[in-house]
């Protein structure tokens, strides 16, 4: 079928073309929302600026499809193949992209908004600039597990999206916003995420380790029993967070803002901490074998049962604190 | 509080001198190290801005003096330029404020407030882009931007409101129109505009429009070289919408009702309605933000 004769038909009222072989057509600005076009093929067609909403592309096969500016919002594509298509600019508003093959897809300034991917493979694509401000990328068990390896997510938004359980790995996500997201049980290793804002973020049982978090903005976030074991967290911004029972061991953390934190039972063993404010902070049976607490700020900190024998609190000011016999510093 | 609008003043007074060509002509030369007799490259310009540039270029009126009479000495009509040098030299000394004034330019600007969590949210970058300004300097122009106070910027919420109201690759061609060509659609284009992001054109434009009627200019002039008006000015139109709660409201409410084009020059021509009917916060809209075009 060739562009004309499908536009015509759509135009007459017809609106189902199962399987359709439009591979490589030109419908640069078609008007053919709501369209069905379950498992056609799509390859190499040009769908710049056309309006697909509401279509419904399930199992299509979109691959090297250019859909730069098109607009999909509440599209469903579910288990379409995606794979290595430009979507550039497009607009993909509450579209269903569960286990959709987005490998290597181009998806700069693209807007996924609510969009559901779960079970998506975006690996290796693109998302710089994109907003998946409460997109749903959650991990199900034996049902869905969304990927994002290599992918590219660089100043994207994902405020209060839900990343449950996605493997984030090495994943570029500097300067992304990540405000109110979950992220609980993901795997952050080795993630960039300087300059990322995690502003209220749930990071609870997240493996971050190694993680770049340099200039990032924790500020109340939650990160009970995560593992932050080698991160960059120079100059963090971790006011108010809840860590009890996090993993820090050599961390590199100096110039960090640990006040009002609360750090019950956290391993900060051979963490650096110089120059830190810990002010208020809540160490309570915190392990602080060989930190280094240099020059921090440790005013009215409560350092009950805290493990310190070992610990360099060369110059650090303790005014106020509750040393771990219970005795307070003037 | 007299700077605050003395760069509308300087700007409208050089505009209407007599030799208003050759003035822009040296400002220009002295801001860009290079003379520039093409007029179509000139109009590519506002005085305005050129104005701010040298300005910023020259922190002091010796500086500023210094730099005008070393374009005129490399000129054949040196005498005629020089008396184009005093008569900018003369004006622009108004920009230049003197220290015990000073302190009336910081209460120009608005004050950072205290940790709402918004402003935490922010990384800490965009602090130093609450002005227009490129640099943070000492130059009473880059803190205060004569008629306009700019609200803080986030990219985050901007680029969010842009892509809710309109299309987001429409919203980049338009912006990419503003600052380099008309977009053709070709090869060439689809490459560079591939390399720019929605954030950093927003952005851009954002610095170089000290005010809401300027940016809206921008767009209007992008649209009407765009050609093909509908798409493009819903574009522009949600990008003006949602960027005017960055800028004071001084102009907007100055304007409560302007029909479109009865403005005859096309500079300020209104293609798009610049007047807000709607509620942009409101998540489950419906609403149109166009009335449409001049189309009889």
């Amino acid at each position: 079928m060739d562009a004309n004769e499908l536009l015509k038909r759509y135009e007459n009222g017809e609106t189902k073309f199962f399987e359709a072989n439009l591979n490589g057509v030109n419908l640069f600005g078609a008007d053919l929302i709501g369209i069905t076009l379950n498992k056609a093929d799509l390859r190499n067609a040009i769908l710049i600026f056309s309006y697909l909403n509401r279509g419904i592309l399930n199992q299509a096969n979109l691959v090297c499809t250019k859909l730069s500016g098109a607009n999909l919002n509440q599209a469903s594509l579910i288990s379409a193949n995606l794979h290595d298509a430009n979507l550039h600019g497009a607009t993909l508003q509450g579209a269903d992209l569960r286990n959709a093959n987005l490998t290597l897809a181009y998806m700069l300034d693209s807007n996924l908004m609510n969009a559901d991917l779960r079970g998506a493979n975006l690996s290796g694509a693109n998302l710089t600039g994109a907003c998946l401000r409460g997109a749903n990328l959650r991990e199900e068990k034996r049902m869905y597990s969304a990927s994002l390896r290599g992918a590219n997510l660089h100043k994207a938004d994902l405020r209060g999206a839900d990343l449950t359980g996605v493997d984030l790995s090495k994943v570029d996500l500097s300067g992304a916003n990540l405000s109110e997201a979950t992220l609980r049980y993901a795997d952050l290793s080795d993630a960039n995420l300087s300059e990322a804002i995690l502003y209220n973020a749930s990071l609870a049982d997240t493996n971050i380790g190694g993680a770049n978090l340099k200039g990032a903005n924790l500020m109340n976030a939650r990160l009970q029993r995560s593992n932050l074991i080698d991160a960059e967290l120079t100059g963090v911004n971790l006011y108010g967070a809840i860590m009890a029972d996090a993993k820090l061991t050599r961390c590199q953390m100096s110039g960090v803002n640990l006040s009002f934190a609360r750090l019950n039972r956290v391993d900060l063993s051979r963490a650096n901490l110089r120059g830190a404010n810990l002010t208020e902070a809540d160490l309570v049976d915190a392990y602080l074998a060989r930190t280094n607490l240099t020059g921090a700020n440790l005013t009215k900190a409560n350092l009950i049962r805290a493990e310190m024998s070992s610990t360099n609190l060369t110059g650090a000011d303790l005014r106020g604190a509750v040393m771990p016999d219970g005795t307070i510093n003037d | 509080m007299k700077t605050i609008s003395s760069l509308d003043a300087v700007t409208k007074n050089l505009e209407q001198h007599e030799n208003s060509k050759r003035v822009k002509k040296l400002i220009y030369s002295a801001c860009k190290n290079i003379w520039e007799n093409d007029e179509d490259t000139l109009e590519r310009f506002k005085l305005q801005e050129l104005i701010q540039e040298l300005c910023r270029l020259n922190p002091t009126i010796n500086n500023l003096n210094y730099s005008l009479s070393k374009v005129v000495k490399t000129l054949n009509k040196q005498e005629e330029y020089a008396l184009i040098a005093s008569v900018i030299s003369h004006e622009m000394q108004n920009l230049y404020i003197t220290s015990d004034e000073s302190t009336g330019i910081l209460l120009n600007q608005p004050h950072q407030e205290e940790s709402t969590g918004i402003l935490l949210n922010q990384p800490r970058k965009e602090e130093k882009i609450f002005y227009n300004s490129e640099q943070i300097s000492s130059n009473p122009l880059d803190k205060s931007p004569n008629s306009q106070i700019k609200h803080q910027y986030n990219q985050f919420d901007l680029r969010q409101n842009i892509m809710k109201y309109t299309n987001p690759l429409r919203a980049k061609i338009v912006l990419f129109s503003v600052f380099y060509k008309k977009f053709t659609f070709n090869e060439e284009d689809w490459l560079k505009l591939k390399a720019e992001k929605l954030d950093d054109l927003l952005l851009k434009l954002f610095n170089t429009c000290p005010t809401i009627k300027e940016l809206e200019s921008k767009l209007n002039n992008a649209v009407i070289s765009l050609g093909k008006p509908d798409e493009n000015i819903q574009a522009a139109s949600a990008i003006i919408q949602s960027m005017r709660g960055l800028y004071g409201n001084i102009s907007s409410t100055t304007n409560e009702y302007q029909p479109f084009n009865s403005d005859s020059s096309l500079e300020t021509k209104t293609l798009v309605n610049p007047y807000h009917k709607m509620a942009f916060n409101d998540d489950n809209n419906t609403c149109q933000f166009i009335v449409s075009p001049t189309k009889e």
